[in-house]
C-alpha cells in the first residue's frame, strides 16, 4: 500500500455566485384563484357577461372564482391598484372591466391585474353588434384563460351534435344543430325525417361533412353553413360513412361499403377522386387525421374485436399498426392536438363503456368518465376538454370534462342529443 | 452523506442552458383589440318522405348474438324459408337490412350492422339465390325495434330484416 | 511567517487580507504558482471553485483509497466543510418544502415530466425572477411549477440565513419539478 501524503486546500473565493438544484416530488391540488369585479356599465348586460364569463371559465376546471359576495371594492393609490387587499384574499389575479353600449355597438374593455407580480397584465377590448353579447363574453373568457394560464381558450369556439325529438306517435325527427361551446345560441342546420349521424367540421369552420339516411341509405353530404347549400360526395349508389377533413381541408377520410365489407378511402375533394387505404376482411370505419395530416388513425375488427389502428400516409404502401391493446372494444379516437396522445371509447371488463385517454409514450390507458354507456367523445382544438355522449335515465344528452377535472353536462333543450363534434379555434 | 441526496450540483451543459430566457417573468403588459367574428347560418328543412320498404316478409328476421355476425343454427332455419320463397319466386329482389344494439359506437354499429347483412346474403348465395337479387344495407344503431337499455331490448335490435 | 504548518498560513492570510473577496479563480493563480514551484508541487493537489470542493475532496478521497493509497483529508477543513453542508441542507430542504406545499400538479398528465425553474432571490427571501429554464413539454405542468413559485413569492426563513451561506449558494437556485408517482 503505498503511503502518499495529500493536502488538500480549498480555496473559496468569496462572493462568487453559487447555484443549487433541488427536486420538488409532490404537490396538492388546486385551481388559480381569481376574482372578478362587476363591469361598470349597464347592470343587465354587466350580469349576463358576468354569468357567462364565469360558466367558460369554471368549465375549464382550472379556475377557482371568488364569491360575488366577498369582492372588495377597487382602491387605487397613485394610479396604482392595491394589490395587498387581494393577496389578503389570498387572489391570484383580479379582472376588472367595462362595457360601453350604444344602440348598434358594444364595447367590453377588461384588465387582468397578476397580484402577486403587482403589475396590470393585460388590457383588452373586445367590440361587436349589440346581439352578440354572448360571443363578446366569450371572447373576454378565452382572453382571460389565454393570459392566465398560457393556453388558448375555446370558450368561443362551436359545437355540432344531432338532436332527435318524438312526436306523439312515437316518429322520430332529427335535426343537426350547431351551439355555442356552452351550448347556447342554438341553430338547426338541417332538419330531416331519417337519421343524421357522424358530422363532422372542415379545418376552417365553414362547412360540415355528415352521414344522412334520406335517401334510404347512408350516405355523406358537405353543406356550407352560411348558405346552405349541400351536396352528396359521391353519386354511385354504394353506401358511405364515417366522415372527416384532413386537416388541410383538401381531403375527406371516408368508410365505403362497397367492397362487402366496411373499408377506409380517402376523398381527394377537389375532384372526388377516391384512394383505399385498407383492404382486409374486417371492419374498418371510425378514419381520424393526425393534426399535422400525415396519419390517420381508425377502428378495425381485423385482430377479432374492434381496436385502434395508425396508417402512416406519408409511406408508400402503408401498413396499419394497431395502438390499442388493453381490453376487447377500442373505437372510435382521435388524436389530441399537439399528438401526445388519443381519446378514445374504451369498454372496460364490466362492459361498459368509457371514454379514456392513452398517452403515446405510456403503455396504459387512462379511463376518464364513469358511466356506462359514453360514447362519441370528441376532443376540443386546445386539448383540455372532450365533449362526448351520455345516455341518462334513458335520454341521450351531452356531457364534458376537462383534462384538469372539470365536468359539466349539456341536456338537450327538447328530446334527445347526442354525435358531438367541437370545431377549430374560430377566433 | 445526508446532505448529498438534497442537493444536486451542475456540469458545464447546465450553465449554457441557463442563458436561454425561455419564459420571462417580466414580461410586458398585454394590450389586445378584438372584433367578433360573425357567423351567418342557413338551415336546410328535407321534404318528409319515407323510405320504409315494403312489409317484411313473414317472420323474416333473423337475430345476431352481441358482438356477432355469424348465423345462428335458429337464423339458419329461418332463412331456409327465405331461400325456398326466392326459388320459387325467381324474379323477386330483396333487401337485407342490418342493425344493431345500441351498445358500442355508432360507426363501427353501422358496420356490424353490414356485416350481418352480409352474412346472411352469404348464405343465401351460398344456397343458389344469384347476388343481384340481394341488396345489402344497415342501420346501425338507428332504428331500434325495441326502445330501452336492457338485455331483452338490445336482444331484439341485433337483427337483419328480409324485406 | 515561517511556519510549516498550513492551518498557521491559513490564519495569517485572512488576517492580512485587504481586499474584498475577489470574483473568480484568477486570485488562485499567485498561490498555484509558488506551490507549483515549492518540492511538495507534485504532491499536493489544490481543489478549487465555487461548488463541488466538498464533493470532488471525497471523490478523490476515495478513489484514492480504492487504488491503495491511503490518504488523510485534513481534520478541520473537513469538519468545516461538514457544518456548511449541513446548513446549507436545511436551508435546501425548507425551500423544497415551502414550494411543495404550494405545487398545484395538474391531472391527468402523463407520466416522467420534469420541468426545471431558475430563481433570483433577494437577501430578504423575495423571489424577484422566475424563468423556466427547461420545460417539460406539457404546458399545464409547466404553468404549475411556475405558479407554485410565484404563490411563494417569499422565503421568510432567509431571515436567519448568513449573508455569507446566501451570497454563495443562494442568490440563484434552479428547482427541478419531478413528480414521482
Amino acid at each position: 500500500m503505498k503511503n502518499l501524503l495529500l493536502t488538500i486546500i480549498f480555496l473559496m473565493p468569496l462572493g462568487c455566485l453559487g447555484e443549487l438544484f433541488l427536486e420538488i416530488t409532490k404537490g396538492s391540488e388546486d385551481p388559480y384563484r381569481i376574482a372578478i369585479s362587476p363591469f361598470d356599465g349597464d347592470v343587465r348586460t354587466s350580469n349576463q357577461l358576468h354569468n357567462i364569463i364565469r360558466n367558460d371559465l369554471m368549465r375549464t376546471g382550472e379556475f377557482s372564482i371568488l364569491d360575488e359576495e366577498l369582492l372588495l371594492p377597487i382602491r387605487i393609490k397613485d394610479d396604482e391598484l392595491i394589490y395587498s387587499d387581494w393577496k389578503l384574499l389570498g387572489m391570484d389575479y383580479l379582472i376588472t372591466g367595462s362595457i360601453i353600449k350604444t344602440k348598434n355597438s358594444i364595447d367590453v374593455n377588461y384588465e387582468i391585474y397578476d397580484i402577486h407580480k403587482k403589475k396590470k397584465v393585460r388590457s383588452s377590448k373586445v367590440f361587436g353588434i349589440p346581439n352578440q353579447i354572448r360571443q363578446l363574453a366569450h371572447y373576454t373568457s378565452d382572453g382571460i384563460y389565454e393570459s392566465i394560464s398560457g393556453i388558448k381558450g375555446i370558450a368561443a369556439t362551436k359545437l355540432l351534435y344531432v338532436n332527435e325529438t318524438k312526436n306523439s306517435k312515437s316518429i322520430s325527427a332529427y335535426k343537426l344543430m350547431l351551439a355555442d361551446s356552452d351550448g347556447a345560441n342554438e341553430k338547426v342546420l338541417l332538419t330531416s325525417s331519417e337519421p343524421i349521424i357522424s358530422p363532422s367540421w372542415s379545418p376552417d369552420g365553414k362547412k360540415v361533412a355528415y352521414v344522412s339516411f334520406e335517401t334510404g341509405i347512408a350516405k355523406v353530404f358537405i353543406q356550407d353553413i352560411a348558405s346552405g347549400k349541400r351536396e352528396s360526395v359521391l353519386s354511385k349508389s354504394t353506401q358511405i360513412s364515417s366522415p372527416s377533413w384532413s386537416p388541410d381541408g383538401k381531403y375527406l377520410s371516408l368508410t365505403l361499403y362497397q367492397d362487402g365489407n366496411a373499408e377506409i378511402y380517402i376523398m381527394r375533394l377537389r375532384d372526388r377522386t377516391l384512394t383505399r387505404m385498407t383492404n382486409q376482411f374486417a371492419i374498418d370505419t371510425e378514419s381520424s387525421w393526425s393534426p399535422k395530416g400525415n396519419k390517420i388513425i381508425f377502428t378495425s375488427g381485423r385482430s377479432g374485436s374492434p381496436q385502434i389502428y395508425e396508417l402512416d400516409l406519408r409511406k408508400l404502401n402503408p401498413k396499419a399498426k394497431r395502438i390499442s391493446f388493453e381490453g376487447t372494444y377500442n373505437a372510435k379516437a382521435s388524436y389530441l392536438p399537439k399528438e401526445e396522445g388519443i381519446i378514445f371509447v374504451h369498454r372496460s371488463d364490466d362492459g361498459l363503456f368509457h371514454i379514456a385517454l392513452k398517452y403515446k409514450k405510456e403503455n396504459f390507458i387512462r379511463v376518464l368518465t364513469e358511466a356506462k354507456m359514453d360514447e362519441s367523445p370528441s376532443v376540443a382544438p386546445n386539448g383540455n376538454m372532450v365533449i362526448y355522449g351520455i345516455k341518462e335515465e334513458n335520454l341521450s344528452m351531452l356531457a364534458g370534462f376537462s383534462l384538469s377535472g372539470a365536468r359539466f353536462k349539456l341536456p338537450a333543450s327538447e328530446g334527445e342529443v347526442r354525435e358531438p363534434a367541437w370545431s377549430n379555434f374560430l377566433r | 452523506m445526508d446532505e448529498k441526496n438534497t442537493m444536486k450540483k451542475f456540469t458545464n451543459s447546465f450553465l449554457t442552458i441557463s442563458t436561454l430566457l425561455l419564459f420571462s417573468a417580466c414580461s410586458s403588459m398585454q394590450v389586445t383589440e378584438e372584433s367578433v367574428a360573425d357567423q351567418s347560418v342557413a338551415g336546410v328543412s328535407l321534404a318528409t318522405k319515407s323510405t320504409a320498404t315494403q312489409a317484411v316478409l313473414a317472420n323474416a328476421v333473423v337475430y345476431f348474438e352481441y358482438d356477432q355476425f355469424n348465423l345462428t343454427s335458429k337464423s339458419i332455419q329461418v332463412l331456409k324459408g327465405v331461400t325456398e320463397l326466392m326459388r320459387n319466386n325467381s324474379k323477386i329482389t330483396i333487401s337485407l337490412e342490418g342493425h344493431a344494439d345500441e351498445r358500442g359506437t355508432r360507426e363501427y354499429n353501422l358496420a356490424l350492422g353490414q356485416r350481418r347483412s352480409e352474412s346472411v346474403a352469404n348464405y343465401l348465395i351460398a344456397n343458389g339465390i344469384k347476388r343481384n337479387r340481394l341488396i345489402t344495407k344497415s342501420y346501425g344503431e338507428e332504428r331500434p325495434l325495441s326502445l330501452g337499455s336492457n338485455n331483452l331490448a338490445w336482444s331484439k335490435n341485433r337483427r337483419v330484416e328480409i324485406k | 511567517m515561517n511556519s510549516n504548518s498550513l492551518v498557521d498560513w491559513l490564519e495569517y492570510i485572512n488576517l492580512n487580507r485587504s481586499e474584498e473577496g475577489q470574483f473568480g479563480l484568477k486570485r488562485l493563480q499567485p498561490i498555484k504558482n509558488i506551490v507549483l514551484d515549492s518540492p511538495i508541487a507534485n504532491k499536493v493537489v489544490v481543489i478549487g471553485g465555487t461548488n463541488g470542493k466538498g464533493t470532488t475532496a471525497e471523490f478523490l478521497n476515495n478513489l484514492l483509497l480504492q487504488s491503495d493509497f491511503s490518504a488523510l483529508l485534513s481534520q478541520e477543513v473537513e469538519a468545516e466543510i461538514s457544518k456548511e453542508q449541513q446548513e446549507i441542507s436545511m436551508y435546501a430542504q425548507k425551500i423544497i418544502s415551502t414550494v411543495e406545499n404550494a405545487w398545484m400538479k395538474p391531472r391527468n398528465i402523463p407520466n416522467g415530466l420534469v420541468a426545471n425553474l431558475r430563481l433570483n432571490i433577494r437577501p430578504s427571501g423575495r423571489i424577484t425572477k422566475v424563468d423556466l429554464i427547461q420545460s417539460s413539454g406539457n404546458i399545464r405542468f409547466d404553468n404549475s411549477a411556475m405558479q407554485a413559485v410565484r404563490r411563494v413569492e417569499t422565503f421568510n426563513f432567509f431571515n436567519s440565513l448568513s449573508k455569507a451561506l446566501y451570497d454563495k449558494e443562494f442568490t440563484t437556485i434552479s428547482i427541478s419539478f419531478n413528480p414521482s408517482e
